[in-house]
């Protein structure tokens, strides 16, 4: 809920944007309001990614995802409840 | 080139499948090349339908492999990765209107002689009106209404 965040002005944002960002970091977010009554969330990207080449994105996301994927039970679905499935979405 | 995947696709890369393995890396070679995959409102609900679906086919064949459990944890990945800025996805957007009149042209030309079923009718419409070139599908007849409509489809 955007009452339970830490709130900071447009004013805030122009004299002491460290206060926001850190804020921001330290609490996953931030929210800045104008007086017009718009709110902006601020949120700071996972640690890295934002200076990535879409390269090394690439990269790091399937190993990240193989990752996930190691973490979990690594039992197969059965090509036929596969083609069940596939078969079930497309209406058939 | 820019690519479009259907549902199908998605589901083979947050449920362990013998497709996983190519799905996964296809996504990642995409955004490496600088591209990422459209998700639409369409592909958030067949992939975590498809997602709940093989809880339902393990209970229908006596073969348990997907558990609630993972089906829960496999949603949370895919609800995950749609968001995440620099993951392999983009939203999609697209005019409800021009993809309506491009899923109609579709179907007038093909449907009759070839008996699409929506599901292809509304994937290929789609990466139509994304102007994507290539389509990534693991469904024969999504693969055959994608080429009649000139689209690369190296999956089939």
């Amino acid at each position: 809920m955007l009452s339970d965040m830490k709130t900071f002005t447009i004013r805030d944002l122009d004299r002491t944007p460290r206060k926001v960002l850190d804020c921001s970091l330290r609490e996953g977010r931030a929210v800045v309001r104008a007086r017009s009554g718009e709110a902006f969330l601020i949120t700071p990207l996972p640690e890295g990614e934002d200076s990535l080449p879409d390269e090394e994105l690439g990269q790091r996301w399937l190993e990240d995802h193989r990752k996930w994927r190691n973490s979990q039970p690594r039992k197969q679905a059965p090509t036929s409840q596969v083609a069940d499935v596939d078969r079930l979405i497309a209406g058939e | 080139m820019k690519p479009y995947a259907d549902s199908n696709f998605f589901s083979r890369i947050y449920i362990e499948t013998e497709w996983t393995d190519e799905a996964s890396a296809l996504a990642a070679g995409f955004l490496s090349e600088g591209s990422r995959l459209p998700v639409l409102w369409l592909h958030l609900v067949e992939v975590r339908n498809a997602i709940e679906l093989f809880v339902f086919a393990g209970k229908q064949s006596g073969n348990r492999v997907i558990t609630p459990e993972a089906a829960e944890v496999a949603q949370a990945r895919f609800r995950m990765d749609c968001r995440r800025t620099s993951g392999p996805y983009e939203r999609g957007i697209i005019d409800m209107g021009s993809w309506e009149e491009a899923a109609e042209e579709i179907t007038l030309r093909h449907s009759a002689k070839h008996g699409f079923r929506t599901y292809a009718i509304l994937h290929v419409s789609a990466a139509i009106e994304l102007s994507c070139d290539t389509f990534y599908s693991y469904d024969k007849k999504c693969n055959h209404l994608a080429k009649l409509e000139g689209l690369k489809t190296p999956l089939g």
